[in-house]
């Protein structure tokens, strides 16, 4: 019989494989050595549940404080993936950014977000799982206010963004912007709303590493503007030739 | 439930951003021909005579209120097409300039990279012109910042011109 925690495990399950197939994708096309902390991320992730599981047998105690630990470990390396797509990013442009820069940025998106996540929480309960509530909000706030700012970025700015870095931008985004939403329904809903959100939390997860797998598997190195033939440029800078005398 | 209101229409707006930015994404440039089709043609010297405050004057002193007001209206409108095209053109210029920086090394990059960062202040100029233009609309006087994108226009496209230089990518292939 399908029972919630059925389906949760499962899905958990099918997540662990695609986690495989993302590490796989991404060592085999070299792509590890471009992106590391997205490849040290997914290696966290992929190892963190069989630990887990292994502390929760032995000691509910040690599972509590070991989850929480790790929880803060894997957010700390989700913000240096997001630096790494923002370096990607801007490479080239004015807005090159340096890891100060970034860290700014973060302060200033942590104390937006921290107001933020505190007029949305809504649940009655221990100080100590509140606390955790509004904290794990601000967190995934602030990654939606990160990737948010870099699409407008680039939005205005049009930016060249190779695949990897898109791809990682657009699953995180999505799954945390589903995450947050859920959040808040879950708040509202109470108790009731606790298997939606495991449940809706793991699926969006899913189709974040499936987007990953896709545009890891569409990454290219070459770009054919590389080999543009020179005959054309005068095309298209013809008519701007009598501005620029 | 007001609060889960107001964040799900902020999660549909995140939402939208992240279509248009897989939108654009699906519509970065592939080759020069693409760059070539995508290239809005810009008459620099129409444009100079739209925004120039002498033809302005001219206009207001040898026109009655009405008609100034009318020929004002059409003429803004042209120029906001104009922007427009200067502004997708920096866009342009910003990407290819940066394709070029990430595949090439050395000279070439170097050159790509100031020209993405003329490419791009290019690109807020003419912003702060459209801005400028929407305000113009409804209180129409000349317009500076109009004046000063219409420069920088011309100093990026050179560089650009330069910075893709047939000789050096030939040479470079």
């Amino acid at each position: 019989m399908l029972t919630a925690a059925n389906i949760a495990s499962h899905m958990w399950l099918v997540g662990g494989i695609l986690l495989i197939v993302t590490i796989a994708l991404l060592y085999k096309r070299g792509l590890h050595r471009d992106f590391p902390w997205f490849f040290r991320y997914l290696l966290l992730v992929l190892v963190r549940s069989p630990i887990l599981f292994a502390i929760r047998m032995m000691d509910s105690t040690a599972y509590f404080y070991t989850y929480w630990i790790l929880e803060a470990v894997t957010v700390a390396v989700s913000f240096l993936v997001i630096f790494e797509v923002y370096r990607h990013v801007l490479r080239s442009s004015t807005l090159n950014i340096r890891p100060s820069t970034f860290f700014t940025l973060c302060v200033g998106l942590f104390a937006a977000a921290a107001a933020t996540a505190l007029v949305i929480e809504v649940t009655d309960g221990p100080a100590l799982l509140r606390a955790i509530f509004v904290l794990t909000r601000t967190v995934r706030i602030m990654q939606v206010c990160l990737f948010v700012l870099l699409l407008i970025g680039s939005l205005f700015f049009n930016f060249y963004w190779q695949s990897v870095p898109f791809g990682v931008a657009l699953g995180y985004g999505i799954y945390a912007t589903t995450e947050m939403l859920v959040a808040t329904f879950r708040s509202s809903l109470g108790p009731a709303g606790d298997l939606i959100f495991a449940v809706t939390k793991v699926f969006s997860y899913q189709v974040a590493v499936l987007i990953w797998i896709l545009y890891i598997y569409r990454h290219r190195e070459h770009h054919a503007l590389q080999t543009l033939p020179a005959e054309s440029l005068s095309e298209w800078m013809g008519p701007l030739e009598g501005s620029a005398e | 439930m007001t609060i889960f209101l107001v964040e799900f229409v902020a999660a549909l707006v995140v939402l939208l951003v992240f279509f248009y930015g897989v939108r654009k994404y699906r519509r970065q440039l592939r080759s020069m021909e693409d760059f070539r089709a995508r290239w809005k043609a810009v008459d620099i010297e129409a444009f100079a005579n739209i925004i120039d405050p002498s033809e302005e004057r001219f206009l207001r002193e040898s026109l009655s209120p009405k008609d100034f007001r009318r020929l004002q209206r059409e003429r803004l409108h042209v120029a906001g097409e104009y922007l427009s095209r200067v502004g997708q053109n920096a866009q342009l210029m910003i990407q290819a300039g940066q394709i070029i920086e990430r595949h090439n090394s050395g000279v070439e990059a170097e050159r790509a990279r100031a020209h993405v960062r003329d490419a791009m202040r290019l690109r807020g100029l003419v912003f702060r012109a459209q801005c400028s233009l929407a305000v113009q609309k409804a209180f129409p006087v000349s317009n500076p910042a109009l004046e000063q994108a219409l420069r920088l226009y011309g100093n990026a496209a050179h560089s650009f011109d330069n910075a893709l230089d047939p000789g050096v990518v030939t040479a470079r292939m």
